[in-house]
């Protein structure tokens, strides 16, 4: 009753916020976040990262489910290994305020990296994947985020391999911080 | 029987009371050692267990604020931290709680759900159920951790109350052994008491004996220092007089001392004026000889001269007579002139030159005549002053001879007046031999008298002490006597009204001026109590009296028991 009951104030609390766009002042520092994340989805180290993953999941990973990825913990070994690959050291290098979370996925939209365990294992079939993978940048409504309770907008941009969309790496911008 | 003395018996009672003290102090210090002890080791159980309590409450809310805090963390490598030093802290509080595991078992209880439903919130936070994991801690968690708190604080009162307990049966046990060991020492201090109080009334018998006693020691004190400062008065006063009249003998000493160094000074000028004088007789003798000399000189001169005017006087009379003979001439030359000259006239005419010439012959006669007229006079008067050149070349003889014998006289004399300026010499000499002797026999004199100064102004500042001494005396005598009328008091516990006995005594001392010498004083190897009232040292036995003591005097008590009070 009480799980239900806090679902609904969490509700009432986003709903407002739910497909809203950006303020007009924050958009250009969104677009200028935008080319730093694509400056980052260029370097070779997710790149590489990207077609490791692409190449395909091995072990546990390989037949990953959501239901099994979402009782895994955060610090779960198979869960930890992707915040300590290379790809995940460069993500968290280029962690900020302004940067509040990150995963990168491969083509098949499993996991490559993150900084925070994502709630889906894969993103097939998400726009914030698809719309990289044909190539085009992606940016989310302003939603708040569970854990912080943050106002955040998320974007994403395609990592290119040889002029063609191999993987996407998804940002969440804290909009306090931009403004 | 032998009989103790007062001072041993108080001595004993001292150490009866100091021994019972002792006990008392040992027995109240055990007591309250052990009492302290207990309640030292209660506390300090019952301030461990809640020093125990507070840091088990303390963890609690560290981790409590811990899983909190996890709530917010979604990094992985802050999560794994964060968790790790969560459970740090578990064990951590796991450990105190089994630390004491009696005292907390409740609590131990309660921290296990607690312990369960943080690991449950840790759970959902791990998985990303951010949602669950807030609403499992704050539904859940806090609610355990409240309970949890809850129980810890009721553990804690409940130690409290059995710590006050504890103390307070402690205290009762101590309160009925200090009552115990409190009657036991009432007793013996009631008869150290009686003790005492037969030790007191002996005591005042002998202090009223005693106290009687120096009243009279007092007075006979007192009277003597009335004499004492009376005698040092006469004595001051009399050495007073004599320093006078030291000074008086002394200033004329001076003067005497004076007077003879001036008689000295003149024997000493008269000297040499004698020997001035003696050498100017003996000079006066040499040219009295020289002129004796002269004398016979100028004698023998003038009987030449004498013969000199004798044969100037032949010579006058020849020259008189050869005149005589020339004036003849001249007068029978006129004479014939007067005849030629009639005959010329006679002659007439033929005669007139001739008459001429017996005119001119006539007249160089008659001049002749005049010329040895003149000088006959001329040769009387030459001989007549001859004569009284004679004359006076025998009186110049016989002054002569007169001269040289004053002048042997005078010889006699002078050798006379050198003999006698000798002998004055050589008594001056022995009168300055004499002043000089004189003179430091005054000096020695003069020293005495200034020793015999001295001795008199140390007389007097003696004098001048004593009477300071009797004046202290008497002070002392009356400090004494309200000592007595105190101690008769504190004996009796009856205040004695009386007067002080040398009361009267303190304005007959009169206090000298230091007598002054014209003189410059001389340094004193002794006593200076020159200016001032010289300073009086008060007897040992006296110095520590009081001397401001508002009692009032008793009365003088008769003659008591002298000497010792030993009984």
């Amino acid at each position: 009753m009480k799980i239900l009951a806090t679902t609904l104030v969490l509700a009432v609390a986003v709903l407002p916020l739910w497909g809203e766009g950006l303020d007009a002042a924050v958009q250009p520092k969104v677009d200028a976040q935008i080319k730093l994340v694509q400056a980052w989805a260029a370097d070779p180290v997710i790149v590489a990262a990207v077609k490791t993953g692409n190449a395909g999941q091995t072990g546990d990973l390989a037949t990953m489910t959501q239901d099994k990825w979402k009782s895994l913990s955060i610090l779960d070994p198979a869960v930890r290994g992707f915040t300590k690959n290379a790809a995940a050291e460069f993500i968290k290098g280029k962690k900020s305020d302004v940067v509040s979370e990150s995963f990168l996925s491969a083509a098949d939209g499993t996991k490559v990296a993150f900084l925070t365990k994502p709630t889906n294992w894969c993103h097939k079939g998400k726009p914030k994947h698809e719309e990289p993978m044909a190539g085009k940048t992606w940016q989310g409504p302003v939603e708040v985020d569970d854990s912080t309770g943050l106002q955040q907008v998320q974007v994403s941009v395609p990592v290119i391999d040889g002029g063609k969309p191999i993987g996407s790496l998804v940002v969440g911008l804290s909009i306090s911080k931009l403004n | 029987m032998k009989q103790l003395s007062i001072s041993r018996r108080l001595m004993l009672l001292l150490g009866a009371f100091g021994l019972m003290t002792a006990l008392a102090v040992a027995g109240f210090t055990l007591l309250l050692r052990q009492s302290t002890a207990r309640s030292t080791a209660v506390t300090a159980q019952a301030m461990s267990q809640q020093g125990l309590s507070y840091q088990i409450l303390e963890a609690m809310a560290e981790n409590h604020g811990r899983v909190q805090q996890l709530l917010g963390l979604k990094d992985p490598d802050e999560l794994e931290a964060a968790v790790k030093a969560l459970e740090a802290g578990q064990k951590k509080t796991l450990d105190l709680l089994a630390s004491d595991r009696a005292a907390f078992a409740q609590v131990q209880v309660k921290y296990e759900t607690l312990r369960g439903a943080e690991h449950s919130v840790i759970e959902e936070v791990l998985r990303g159920n951010a949602a669950q994991a807030r609403e499992k801690f704050f539904e859940v968690a806090a609610k355990d951790y409240e309970a949890c708190m809850t129980r810890l604080h009721e553990e804690r009162k409940a130690m409290e109350a059995a710590t006050t307990t504890v103390l307070a049966s402690h205290s009762a046990e101590a309160r009925r052994k200090l009552l115990t060991q409190s009657g036991g020492l009432s007793v013996v201090m009631a008869c150290l008491l009686m003790f005492g109080w037969r030790l007191k009334a002996q005591i005042v018998r002998v202090l009223s004996t005693a106290s009687a006693t120096v009243a009279a020691t007092s007075d006979q004190i007192s009277d003597s220092a009335k004499h004492f400062a009376a005698s040092s008065q006469s004595l001051a006063e009399e050495a007073s007089h004599q320093a006078a009249s030291l000074e008086e003998t002394s200033a004329s000493l001076e003067e005497i001392s004076a007077m003879t160094k001036r008689n000295a000074e003149n024997a000493e000028h008269g000297k040499d004026l004698g020997t001035q004088a003696r050498q100017s007789a003996t000079a006066g003798l040499g040219n009295l000889n020289e002129m004796t000399r002269t004398l016979k000189t100028i004698k023998a001169a003038v009987n030449e001269l004498q013969a000199a005017v004798g044969e100037m006087q032949s010579s006058s009379q020849e020259i008189s007579k050869i005149i005589k003979t020339i004036d003849e001439i001249a007068f029978q030359t006129n004479l014939l002139a007067l005849n030629a000259a009639v005959e010329a006239a006679r002659a007439g005419e033929s005669g007139a030159g001739f008459a001429v010439v017996a005119d001119e012959v006539r007249a160089l006669a008659q001049r002749s005549a005049q010329a040895a007229r003149d000088t006959s006079e001329k040769i009387e008067a030459s001989v007549k002053r001859n004569e009284l050149g004679g004359v006076a070349s025998a009186k110049v003889v016989t002054s002569l001879a007169e001269v040289q014998g004053t002048a042997s006289s005078l010889e006699q004399v002078f050798q006379g007046i050198a003999a006698q300026i000798k002998s004055l010499d050589e008594l001056i000499a022995e009168i300055a031999t004499a002043s000089k002797e004189q003179s430091q026999g005054i000096s020695e004199v003069n020293i005495t008298v200034s020793q015999m100064d001295k001795v008199t102004q140390s007389n007097a500042a003696s004098a001048e002490e004593n009477a300071s001494a009797a004046e202290e005396l008497n002070s002392q005598a009356v400090t004494l006597h309200d000592i007595v009328a105190q101690l008769q008091q504190v004996v009796t516990g009856q205040a004695a009204a009386t007067g002080h006995p040398g009361a009267t005594i303190a304005p007959q001392i009169t206090k000298h001026a230091p007598v002054k010498v014209s003189r410059p004083p001389q340094p004193s190897q002794s006593r200076k109590p020159k200016s001032g009232v010289p300073a009086v040292t008060a007897a040992p036995g006296f110095a520590k009296l009081p001397q401001n003591l508002d009692l009032p005097l008793p009365e003088p008590v008769g003659q008591g028991h002298r000497g010792s009070t030993h009984f």
